[in-house]
């Protein structure tokens, strides 16, 4: 199947559940395609979970969720060695990680330990128990959830482990026509019912594959490269975004490339992932303006690198 | 970080660097400028002063800058003003506390120099009033500059500046400074340029083509428009009223007195009414000191003096009185008018000094609203008496007079020698030279034609090439035959003041004569011993010549007593009056209209110089359309930025477009194609692409300009944006591919 085509029937498919919301759908099969892992920042009800699920079904991958709470184990992540009485060996019982699409809702909730767990699954894409290396399926990616308000109780995800996540996105509110047009659709029946898969997980390793052979220009990673040092000199900003920063950022301007059918990057799509690339590994000086401000700001200030470049 | 630290501090150092460098260049081309300076002030000292004051001031700018201060002009400022006062009234100073006496000595100083710019003509001499004003005017140039190159545009209003320190000696002297130096000026300035325009990194190799040959181009119409235009000093001296002030205190009257002539409006100077039985010179100043350069008046005023009434009566010759009385209408100067040779003169405001018989100087008064009587004597001997009259060197105590400077060209002496070869006395010697340039020399009267050959002025040189040219007016005329004078060792003096006017009423049963701007004279006095200085006039078409009674002559000759005796009474006849100005008039009228042609033209060249540019960078972009799409983007960035939509480096070319789509009537399809195409050269793997899309960026612009309003086309025509400003960014050095990263 043509990468174009596809992906396009997979974010129609997704904004058939999510109503009013095509950037996020958008920013969310980015990160899946670029093999990444997405942190939705927002308060509840808004379909942080749908949008998920939503990517999940329209893929035929399989979607684990978690409820991380304050009691979750590192073992109901990773899976557990049971001793089997039958068989008189241990067995392995693999935990909720072993899954195409993981749903971690709350992950501010768990115990760092626990947290940890996941997000050593989540970079080396393998876990390993009782000696024993599990490797996860492909794809894999982790969409975990945070409640930005409600932070009685939980345990905030330290700059090490937010760095770990590709991109964070936040649904935010639909606005009063997506939100009728919700009120109506929804009540009648289950969303998902009618959702069905548009690619399969060959097409879908496929598209991984694609995305990754796009090319980059020596002028698009040199302005990309601009962006994240700027961010390390900002007045404004105590810690910038880190080398890893600056890969995730030109892996996911591949993927969007090749979502909007080009088998080149533009500088535009490292203008448009960059704000939501960029900011959850920034922390601002104390009573600087928000961190999305201020990639805004350095996006705006930094050079276009404009011909006589030629590939080195 | 380590990396990103290195380079940012890299950044900011090569902009210090470039702010140093910037300011370096303008130093030097002000320094360059200065010695243009040297038409309008005389000696060396000045230079020196001034260029102290400015380095100076231009060392507070710098350190102020670097240090990151604030309010650095009001500082540099009150740094000059110290540097000022500790070079000009240091007394005044307490340590280097200014009092307020430093203010007022400079103010004294500064008034001081009012009065010498306006009673002076260049070049003046450096006097501390004027190497003040040039040292402070040099000193705030130099402020004006730093601040001028804190704004990132700053190479217009840089150039604007530099151009007015250049044209400025030259609408004060009327000497248009060299060539030489307007060409390193503007090549000075290219470099300022240049650095200016270049944003962050070095322009593209492809860019430096085309800029180069624009500024080639540039250079060499502006050097060959000097070379076709009209004379700077022609031009300044017919714009405008002419000047109040006609003679200054003496520095040169020889020079102003063709600028004088040359002037397009006349004023109408004195008007008199005389006892005497023909109109008189009036004499303003004498010249005696013959330098070989130029005339000035002499030292030595008492030998100077005229001879008494009682010693020509002596020698027999008869001596009369007469009365003149003048009205000053429009002339300021600090010398009266008189005819000579003056024994009284009554009814004068002010005080004013008897320069023996030679001049009547004020110190603190001038000739405006002045009216006075003079009485003066009329001398009339007869022929034979003054060839009686023999002055020997011996008695003579006019060295002055017969002075000639040491390399006098051998045409004056030879010229001489022929011409009063059959002369045996000096009386007809005097006659024979005023003869021949008056009337048998073959010389014409013209007030343009030494300026046009380049031989204006009175010095030897200029001497030697008017006796080739045999063209020129009453200067060349009366310094020639003061020159020639001195070569056969006959003293001669010049004489510069008004031609008997001409006659306009009859007042108390005089006749009134009126002299304008136009009557303004020079010529020619010889020394008889016992008689005085008698005048001559060898001007062609101006008064007629002297020559006295001849013995046994008729006594009903027309001329009575004195054929026209003209210097020392002459009317000017009216048909020579009549001939004179008619050559004047016609001349102005030739000249003016292709000065009026070329002026114009040069305006409009200069007006169309930018759309002149910028045509030339779209053709020559669309030029190169088959081998790049990168120029054809260029200029549809420069044509959008034409028409009011900005363009920032910080774009991408998607970005742009939105932008530029938005405008109304833009051909949309065309537009992208041809976005299509930059990106696809800019960031693809592999950029082919039929077609060169010249036609696609037609079509944008001509849409872009459809769209627009008619003040916005011509607005994009006349002045395009785009020249000046920005260029798209391009880093330095080679490109690594991002993957060596992380």
């Amino acid at each position: 199947m043509e990468f174009e085509t596809a992906a396009r029937a997979i974010l129609a498919n997704i904004e058939k559940v999510i109503d009013g919301k095509p950037e996020a759908a958008e920013a969310a099969l980015v990160v899946f395609l670029a093999e990444g892992h997405l942190l939705i920042e927002d308060v509840p009800g808004v379909g942080k979970t749908v949008l998920a699920k939503a990517l999940g079904r329209s893929v035929s991958c399989s979607v684990r969720r978690i409820q991380f709470t304050p009691d979750l184990l590192p073992s109901d992540i990773t899976g557990v060695s049971v001793y089997n009485q039958a068989d008189r060996e241990f067995e392995f019982k693999p935990g909720a990680v072993f899954a195409n699409i993981v749903i971690g809702d709350e992950i501010n909730r768990a115990s760092p330990k626990t947290q940890s767990a996941l997000l050593e699954a989540m970079e080396e894409r393998q876990v390993t128990v009782d000696g024993t290396t599990y490797v996860l399926a492909s794809p894999f990616t982790v969409v975990a959830t945070q409640n930005p308000y409600e932070m009685e109780g939980t345990y905030a995800l330290p700059e090490a482990q937010r760095d770990r996540f590709m991109a964070r996105i936040s649904m935010g509110y639909p606005d009063t026509d997506a939100e009728l047009a919700m009120v109506r659709g929804r009540d009648a029946e289950n969303p998902f019912d009618g959702l069905e898969s548009v690619a399969s997980i060959e097409d879908v390793q496929s598209m991984i594959a694609a995305a990754r052979a796009i090319y980059v220009s020596p002028a698009v990673e040199h302005y990309a490269v601009n962006i994240t040092q700027a961010t390390r000199v900002d007045a404004d900003l105590r810690l910038g975004a880190s080398p890893r920063a600056t890969l995730q950022l030109v892996r996911a301007a591949k993927a969007r490339a090749a979502i909007q059918g080009r088998d080149y990057v533009l500088p535009d799509d490292i203008d448009a992932l960059a704000p939501v690339v960029l900011p959850h590994r920034l922390i601002p000086m104390r009573g600087a303006s928000s961190v999305e401000d201020i990639v805004d700001r350095i996006i705006a200030e930094t050079p276009v690198p404009a011909g006589a470049v030629q590939p080195s | 970080m380590l990396r990103a630290e290195a380079s940012t501090q890299r950044v900011t150092h090569r902009t210090a660097r470039d702010t140093w460098f910037d300011h370096l260049v303008i130093g030097v081309a002000f320094a360059l400028l200065l010695s243009g300076f040297r038409s309008v002030i005389t000696g060396n000292d000045w230079w020196i002063t001034t260029i102290l004051v400015a380095t100076l001031t231009g060392l507070a700018c710098a350190v102020l800058r670097a240090v990151g201060l604030r309010w650095v002009a009001p500082i540099a400022i009150v740094v000059e003003l110290l540097a000022l006062a500790w070079i000009f009234v240091p007394g005044t100073l307490i340590g280097i506390v200014p009092t307020f006496d430093t203010f007022r000595e400079l103010g004294n100083l500064a008034s001081a120099a009012q009065d010498i710019i306006i009673e002076e003509q260049a070049p003046v001499a450096a006097a501390k009033p004027v190497v003040l004003v040039i040292a402070s005017s040099f000193g705030l140039l130099v402020i004006v500059a730093d601040v001028l190159l804190q704004r990132r545009r700053a190479a217009s209003g840089i150039g604007l500046l530099l151009l007015s320190v250049f044209a400025t000696p030259a609408l004060i002297s009327g000497d248009t400074p060299s060539m030489w130096l307007f060409v390193v000026v503007a090549a000075l300035w290219l470099v300022i340029l240049r650095s200016r325009t270049a944003l962050g990194g070095t322009l593209a190799r492809r860019q430096r083509g085309p800029a180069v040959v624009l500024a080639t181009a540039a250079l060499a119409a502006s050097v060959a428009f000097p070379l076709f235009s009209p004379d700077v000093s022609a031009v300044a001296t017919s714009w405008g009223k002419p000047p109040p002030a006609v003679f200054g205190r003496g520095i040169n009257p020889m020079l102003e007195l063709g600028q004088n002539l040359r002037r397009n409006g006349t004023t109408t100077a004195l008007t008199y009414t005389t006892g005497l039985p023909e109109a008189p010179y009036l004499k303003v100043a004498t010249l005696r000191n013959f330098t070989g350069k130029t005339w000035k008046p002499g030292t030595n005023q008492q030998f100077a003096a005229p001879e008494g009434e009682e010693a020509i009566k002596a020698l027999g010759i008869k001596v009369e009185k007469e009365l003149t009385t003048i009205t000053i209408r429009q002339l300021k100067t600090t010398m009266l008018p008189l005819p000579y040779p003056m024994t009284k003169v009554t009814g004068l405001k002010g005080k004013w000094l008897d320069g023996f018989g030679l001049t009547m100087i004020s110190t603190d008064d001038d000739t405006r609203g002045q009216k006075y009587s003079v009485t003066s004597l009329d001398v009339q001997p007869t022929a034979t008496q003054m060839r009686a009259i023999t002055t020997s060197p011996a008695d003579l105590l006019l060295q002055e007079e017969t002075k000639l400077p040491p390399k006098t060209p051998a045409i004056i002496g030879e010229t001489a020698r022929k011409v009063t070869a059959d002369a045996t006395n000096e009386y007809d010697r005097a006659v024979a030279l005023q003869d021949y340039l008056r009337n048998d020399g073959g010389f014409a009267y013209s007030e343009t034609a030494p300026v046009a050959d380049g031989y204006d002025g009175n010095g030897v040189d200029v001497i030697a090439e008017f006796l080739k040219k045999k063209s020129g007016y009453c200067v060349h005329f009366s310094s020639a035959m003061a020159v020639m004078a001195r070569t056969l060792g006959i003293p001669s003096r010049i004489a510069v003041g008004y031609a008997p006017g001409s006659v306009v009423g009859i007042k108390d049963g005089q006749n009134q004569y009126e002299a304008t701007s136009d009557d303004l004279h020079a010529w020619t006095e010889i020394y008889f011993k016992g008689i005085g200085w008698v005048g001559f006039e060898p001007t062609p078409s101006i008064g007629s010549a002297t020559s006295f009674r001849e013995p046994g002559s008729s006594s009903t000759s027309t001329d009575g007593g004195e054929v026209a005796n003209s210097p020392r009474g002459a009317v000017r006849e009216e048909t020579n009056n009549v001939d004179s100005t008619g050559a004047t008039t016609s001349e102005a009228s030739q000249t003016a209209p292709r000065t009026a042609l070329i002026t114009f033209a040069a305006l409009l060249l200069l007006v169309g110089i930018p759309a002149l540019l910028r045509w030339a960078r779209r053709r020559w972009r669309f030029g190169r359309a088959g081998s790049s799409v990168e120029p054809l983007w260029r200029e549809l960035e420069d044509t959008a930025r034409d028409f009011g939509v900005p363009f920032s480096p910080t774009d991408t070319p998607r970005g742009f477009a939105t932008r530029l789509g938005a405008r109304d009537g833009i051909d949309h399809e065309a537009l992208g194609r041809l976005l299509q195409r930059i990106e696809r050269a800019r960031f693809a793997r592999a950029a082919v692409q039929e077609g060169d899309g010249a036609d696609d960026l037609r079509a944008v612009i001509d849409s872009l300009a459809a769209g627009a309003s008619r003040k916005e086309r011509w607005r994009a025509i006349a002045l395009p944006r785009s020249l000046s400003g920005r260029r798209a960014y391009v880093p330095d050095g080679p490109l690594q591919p991002v993957s060596t990263l992380g």
